[in-house]
């Protein structure tokens, strides 16, 4: 009897679990490796430079290609690189300025396809940030759309209109998240203040949650909040934390918390806090319990200037911080899980921002 | 369908046109055109010499020498000047500011006939408005020039580039003269300009001016994808380069009397352009669609008396209004595009005195209030005014062999705005001291030495740009050294003229206006931070032969070395480095041959390797190039005037090379001018 009733418990979850969670069927690709052996860092370079780069680092040999994707291809990557993703046996780079993802095969870094991403009426559409689910990758471009690209064809296959200036994108629980900043109506003042919802399956935008104004980065976490970052009118208007509850529509503002720059891995929120002539600061906010857990990450003393990005090696926990003064090229510091400096990389690109970790 | 396509493509332009947008970067400036008939400075001694006597370095271009350098704008002729950078986005229409020794062309004062062209907006004079017709010559001093005389406006930069038009001269018996000229050439360019002088009485006479730039500006360059030498290339066209600009000016002259005399000047110009961008890897044409649009209107006058033998006053004044559009049709903003207006008046009023206390020296007082305003189509705008005072107080040395001036100007500037607070109140003392010696009586060899200390104020745009504005700005401080050797001499018949001029400098920039993300890393705004220092080393020689048969051949060069360095912060990984977008090493070199059928002029500009930022690595450095031109002309004179025909080959070698990178100037190009003088 107490066998049935604990089967049937456990077949009763089992369902309710699959229909929640679509999310846990996970492609292997998609997983980190079990032991970074490669980087690929992706530096944005300046405004009107076309010297975005993507550069290699051999973290076993010390090998390294500072211009990789130039060398690879024989041409430069574009103008304001702003994005990368790896997505099974691709790499995809979102570049701003060009207006093209570029798509690169992991193995050998040769150009498989650059796709142009223009308007009906021929202008830039300006992609920013990038996500990957379910054999399409999405885009959101400055354009207010999100572009979906099958990654079988290397093909557009759709493009949806949402809020104003979209930046960060997330994918979780048969949703899209989409953080509308309308930054580029900083002339008028005139904000975007939502995130919008889209159905993965209809691709069609549900609804639009007012979060506050101009969010910036959108990430979720395993019970499905998502988290964004809101950066305000850089006057009146003030930067915060916040955290929606997508079963209540619920929209909280995280106190205390000040997030200008972050990443979600693993249930943690990094935070990366930078100001003018201090050592940058980075703070660990844990998901699940709901709490600033950690004030001082870096615990050996390693000062670090101008920290720019931060990324995380999802499976070691590592925590790379990109560094930019934006007239040199910055430097990557690595930091183990307990944040003691593990290595430094110099002079990885101008304005390095995402990396991919590769085995 | 052939109708259907038509009305598509009607609607298309329609769209096209409706579309156009409008933004206004902060780096564009409205500079504004200031004419004046600056009393002392009607050079009557020739061109060389003026250089070689100078207590600082001073160079000039003569309308003759002018002709024969294959220019088309004062920008070209500027380019031929030692220790300048000028620089230059490619085409007629492109962005064209000026650095002298590389102190930043915020520290670069341009003058109209002897008056500063003021842009309080962004502090930049963009030289490529500045048509060389009908100038008669252009000079640049680098300090300031020797005249005492003067509005203490004149005293207040780092140097002083001075572009003089042409006073009108009559033949005895005719009481009209003028010019009539024609030029057209390759990308479109056609330019008509007449000027016609009149002589009203034995007193009075006026000159009116038109001139009419028009270009499509569309020229083939070669895009690489990469610096690296090896890339993949497309051969493609410039586009959005057209060019439209309209000036027109009139001017009365009054001779009075012996001891008095004066102008009044009206100028209009107004212009029309697209804007081509930087050169962006595969989206190169969403980069070119956007337009500027600038007008400036002004008048100004000047009187000058001398009342006693000692005594000599003169005063200015000038109304200057200044306006521009931006649009960019491709942002993405919700309104689809970005459309910036700025606009700037300035009320201008100086008076000068001269006081000649001794036979060999005297004294000057020059007092100047300039009024500025502007007002500009963004958010919050302060809409900010600004009441600056100068006074400098001259004295100046002179005989056969000495040469000394000391001035001292006091600054002062009172600020208000409509919206929040107004910058704080400035006020500075800035010393000047230069000297000129001839050692030996015979032998015209001179030595010049001179030091000054002068600032450049925070522009309005530093000052009140929405969000990117700081109010506490301090003014960014240049001192210059400078000690140089200048000699001159004739030998005989065969070379009536060889002359000589090397300077070295030390120069020094600190409290540097620089953009930085001070808050976090994305909230940019201006602060005082940095220092450069500079030594500098400028040559110029030049040099005539005449030759048997009747041909002349004339000879110059100018080089310069440069040593630029940021010395912000010892612990930045760019210390000492090289600072952005100057060459270490470069020149430039002039030859023209007169012979009795016609003439043949050569021109060279080059420059060494740069970097595009201020980090020295190979990925930021940009190649050095040479441009060379020629010129072939021939003057016939008719019994009604002068009838000149020259026909001209600009950059030869047809090098897309770049002063900016991503913006390739115009390879080879062809341009023939036909003049007539009345």
């Amino acid at each position: 009897m107490n066998k049935k009733i604990i089967l049937f418990i456990l077949l009763i979850s089992a369902f309710f679990a699959s229909c929640s969670d679509l999310e846990d069927i996970i492609d292997v690709s998609e997983l980190p490796p079990l032991q970074t052996k490669k980087l690929l860092i992706l530096s944005e370079g300046g405004m009107g430079l076309n010297n975005s780069t993507l550069a290699l680092f051999d973290l076993r040999s010390n090998f390294k290609d500072l211009d990789y994707f130039q060398t690879t291809n024989n041409r430069g990557l574009g103008d304001t690189a702003n994005d990368i993703l790896k997505y099974g046996s691709k790499i995809y780079l979102v570049i701003n300025g060009s207006s093209v993802i570029e798509i690169i095969n992991v193995e050998n870094g040769k150009s498989l396809k650059q796709i142009p991403l223009k308007t009906t009426d021929g202008k830039s559409k300006q992609p920013r940030s990038i996500a990957a689910y379910g054999g399409k990758v999405y885009i959101t471009s400055f354009d207010d759309t999100v572009t979906r690209i099958d990654t079988t064809l290397l093909s557009v296959d759709g493009n949806i209109t949402v809020g104003q200036d979209p930046e960060g994108i997330c994918i979780k629980n048969n949703k899209i998240y989409v953080a509308n900043s309308g930054g580029l109506n900083f002339m008028s003042g005139d904000y975007d203040k939502t995130v919008s919802v889209i159905n993965l399956q209809s691709f069609k935008e549900e609804k639009k949650i007012e979060v506050g104004m101009n969010p910036n980065k959108i990430y979720a976490d395993s019970e499905g909040d998502i988290y964004v970052n809101i950066r305000g009118n850089y006057t009146s208007e003030p930067a915060a934390f916040k955290k929606i509850t997508p079963s209540t529509g619920v929209v909280s503002t995280i106190e205390n918390v000040v997030a200008t720059e972050f990443v979600l891995v693993n249930d943690k929120a990094y935070i990366l806090l930078s100001e003018w002539g201090k050592p940058s600061v980075i703070k660990v906010y844990d998901c699940l319990s709901e709490k600033l857990t950690t004030e001082t990450f870096i615990s050996d003393g390693t000062v670090i200037d101008n920290g720019y990005k931060i990324n995380v090696d999802a499976f070691s926990g590592d925590v790379y911080v990109n560094t930019s003064d934006f007239i040199s090229a910055g430097s990557t510091f690595c930091f183990d899980k307990n944040g003691k400096l593990k290595f430094k990389l110099d002079k990885v690109g101008l304005n390095p921002c995402g990396i991919v970790f590769l085995n | 369908m052939k109708f259907f396509n038509n009305l598509t493509l009607l609607f298309l332009v329609v769209i096209f046109m409706t579309t156009q947008q409008v933004f206004a970067q902060s780096t564009f400036d409205v500079s504004i055109d200031s004419l004046h008939q600056l009393p002392e400075v009607v050079v009557s001694e020739k061109h060389s010499d003026s250089e070689v006597r100078s207590t600082t370095s001073m160079q000039i271009l003569s309308e003759q020498s002018i002709e024969n350098l294959n220019a088309l704008q004062v920008s070209d002729a500027v380019k031929h000047f030692s220790g300048v950078n000028v620089k230059d986005y490619g085409g007629i229409g492109g962005l064209k500011t000026v650095s002298v020794r590389s102190l930043g062309a915020n520290h670069t004062a341009v003058g109209y006939n002897g008056i500063t062209v003021s842009d309080v907006q962004t502090g930049q004079i963009d030289i490529s408005r500045f048509s060389l017709d009908n100038v008669n010559m252009i000079s640049l001093n680098n300090g300031q020039n020797d005249q005492i005389f003067q509005p203490a406006r004149s005293f207040s930069s780092s140097s002083f580039l001075n572009i003089v038009t042409k006073v009108p001269d009559f033949d005895n018996d005719k009481d009209l003269s003028g010019k009539a000229s024609f030029k057209t050439g390759s990308f479109g360019l056609l330019n008509p300009s007449l000027v016609v002088n009149f002589r009203i009485n034995n007193k009075l006479s006026s000159a009116l001016s038109a001139e009419l730039t028009s270009a499509n500006g569309q020229y083939p360059y070669i895009l690489h994808y990469g610096t690296a030498g090896k890339d993949s290339t497309s051969l493609e066209q410039r586009q959005n380069t057209d060019v439209k600009n309209l000036r027109l000016e009139g001017v009365l002259f009054g001779n009075f009397s012996d001891s008095s005399n004066g102008n009044i000047r009206f100028y209009y110009y107004g212009s029309e352009r697209g804007l081509p961008g930087a050169t962006i890897y595969y989206n190169t044409d969403n980069f070119s669609k956007q337009r500027l649009w600038d007008k400036t209107f002004f008048t100004q006058a000047h009187y000058e008396k001398r009342i006693s033998g000692k005594w000599s006053v003169q005063g200015n004044a000038k109304y200057n209004y200044g306006y521009v559009r931006y649009l960019d049709p491709t942002f993405l903003s919700t309104e689809g595009r970005l459309e910036n207006i700025y606009k700037q008046n300035e009320l201008y009023g100086s008076f000068s005195a001269l006081y000649r206390a001794f036979e060999n020296m005297s004294f000057s007082l020059a007092t100047d209030v300039t009024h500025h305003t502007m007002s500009a189509n963004l958010r919050n705008f302060a809409n900010p005014t600004r009441l600056t005072t100068q006074s400098a107080l001259s004295a100046k040395y002179v005989n056969n062999r000495i040469l000394s001036i000391a001035s001292l100007l006091y600054t002062h500037t009172f600020e208000s705005v409509e919206i929040e607070d107004a910058a704080p109140n400035k006020s500075r003392f800035s010393p000047y001291l230069s000297l000129s010696i001839q050692p030996f009586e015979d032998f015209d060899l001179r030595i010049r030495a001179f030091y000054k200390n002068i600032f450049r104020l925070p522009t309005f745009n530093d000052l009140y740009y929405s969000i990117v504005g700081t109010r506490s700005l301090k003014p960014e401080d240049a001192n210059q050294f400078n000690l140089g050797i200048t000699y001159s001499t004739a030998f005989g018949a065969w070379l009536p003229l060889f002359k000589f001029t090397a300077d070295v400098y030390h120069n020094n920039v600190s409290n540097k206006i620089i953009a930085v993300p001070n808050k976090n890393m994305f909230e940019w705004s201006m602060i005082n931070y940095g220092e450069v220092k500079i030594d500098g080393l400028d040559v110029s020689v030049e040099s005539a032969f005449k030759l048997p048969n009747n041909w002349n051949l004339m000879l110059s060069s100018a080089y310069t070395y440069q040593k630029a360095l940021n010395i912000s912060d010892r612990q930045s990984s760019i210390y000492g480095h090289q600072i952005p977008y100057t060459p270490r090493l470069s020149g430039s070199g002039r030859a023209l041959i007169e012979m009795p059928w016609f003439n043949v002029g050569y021109s060279l500009i080059w420059s060494g390797a740069r970097y595009v930022s201020s980090q020295n690595i190979v990925e930021n450095r940009l190649d050095g190039y040479f441009d060379h031109s020629i010129s072939v002309s021939k003057s016939i004179l008719t019994k009604i005037g002068k009838l000149a025909f020259n026909i001209e080959a600009i950059n030869l070698s047809n090098n897309n090379y770049q002063i900016v990178r991503n913006y390739p100037m115009p390879g080879r190009s062809y341009r023939t001018t036909l003049s007539f003088n009345f």
